[in-house]
């Protein structure tokens, strides 16, 4: 039997993954510690993004720089220097996902996870999901926010405003 | 006009040379050195292989080029090659090194499609058990990762 990592080279591997779609990627991340990795620094994150409604992709660079910040700190540079915000476990359906617009992301996002140097909202995005797991994880935010403790999610809108 | 291909393995092959040039690779080697008699060694693929492709391309050598991403992307696969590539895993990833080292793009397609259809559905344990991965993730990060992922597997 052929382990799929070392019998095939890097470009084909990646052009078997991007054929995949998001649950068995996910389901292959699972497979082994090489294979996460190999995951999760494959643009999975940015398809997220754009199936979730948000219009742009992170660059190659970008998409580096965020998970070289994660990797190293396991926190956001701002999370670092001001200590990390409680975050409550999101336990919604991933249809409550939709209820985030780009706008009310870019709120959570600026505040309270602002990055000096991932100052873009998509890089920003980046950061606040590989640094509060997911789409799951920002929603999570939200709902702790100040902002949403004002409006409530119910009263989002869905739209793009970048 | 035909044009003599020599596998790994030194098996002599002769094929029309429209054929052999769905491969990019072998397209510009024949456009660097001119018409010749010299077989063109091919040291990355055995004779087993390289039959295998001259097959696929024979049988694909009216087909249009397709640069729709989309077309692409689709997993679907035509009949006639799902049943090229029921072979045994060792040859389906010797076909796709091929394809890839001969640079013929959709036979690299279909076979990557082939890969991406084993792992459709299936659990990370009967994934494991296709492709020969070894689970190296501990319990705990085992969980984490399940659970940072949770909200993908509501839909």
């Amino acid at each position: 039997m052929c382990n799929i990592n070392r019998s095939l080279p890097e470009n084909v591997v990646d052009k078997v993954l991007e054929l995949c779609t998001m649950q068995d990627l996910i389901t292959f991340s699972f497979t082994s510690r090489r294979c996460f990795q190999k995951v999760s620094r494959m643009g999975v994150w940015n398809e997220v993004m754009v199936n979730n409604g948000f219009p742009a992709s992170l660059s190659p660079s970008a998409m580096a720089h965020v998970i070289h910040l994660h990797n190293e700190n396991g926190l956001c540079e701002r999370c670092q220097l001001f200590g990390p915000k409680p975050i409550t476990p999101y336990t919604g359906s991933k249809g409550d996902l939709k209820q985030i617009s780009v706008k009310q992301a870019r709120k959570i996002l600026t505040f309270p996870h602002g990055h000096p140097f991932v100052n873009k909202p998509v890089a920003m995005l980046a950061a606040a999901l590989r640094y509060h797991g997911g789409f799951a994880g920002i929603v999570a935010a939200l709902q702790t926010s100040a902002y949403m403790s004002a409006t409530g999610p119910r009263s989002m809108d869905y739209t793009m405003d970048e | 006009m035909s044009v003599r291909l020599l596998s790994s393995d030194s098996e002599d092959f002769t094929v029309a040379k429209e054929v052999a040039e769905r491969s990019m690779l072998i397209k510009n080697m024949l456009e660097d050195v001119g018409d010749n008699d010299n077989p063109i060694p091919l040291p990355n693929v055995t004779a087993k292989i390289l039959r295998k492709v001259i097959e696929w391309c024979e049988h694909h050598l009216g087909d249009p080029v397709t640069n729709d991403e989309n077309e692409r992307r689709n997993t679907e696969i035509d009949e006639w090659d799902q049943k090229f590539m029921e072979v045994d895993q060792e040859t389906l990833f010797d076909i796709i090194l091929a394809a890839n080292y001969l640079d013929i793009k959709p036979l690299l397609d279909v076979g990557c499609k082939t890969v991406a259809n084993m792992i459709k559905g299936k659990t990370a344990e009967e994934i494991r058990k296709i492709f020969n991965i070894v689970n190296d993730l501990t319990p705990e990060e085992e969980a984490q990762i399940r659970k940072e992922n949770e909200w993908a597997e509501d839909r």
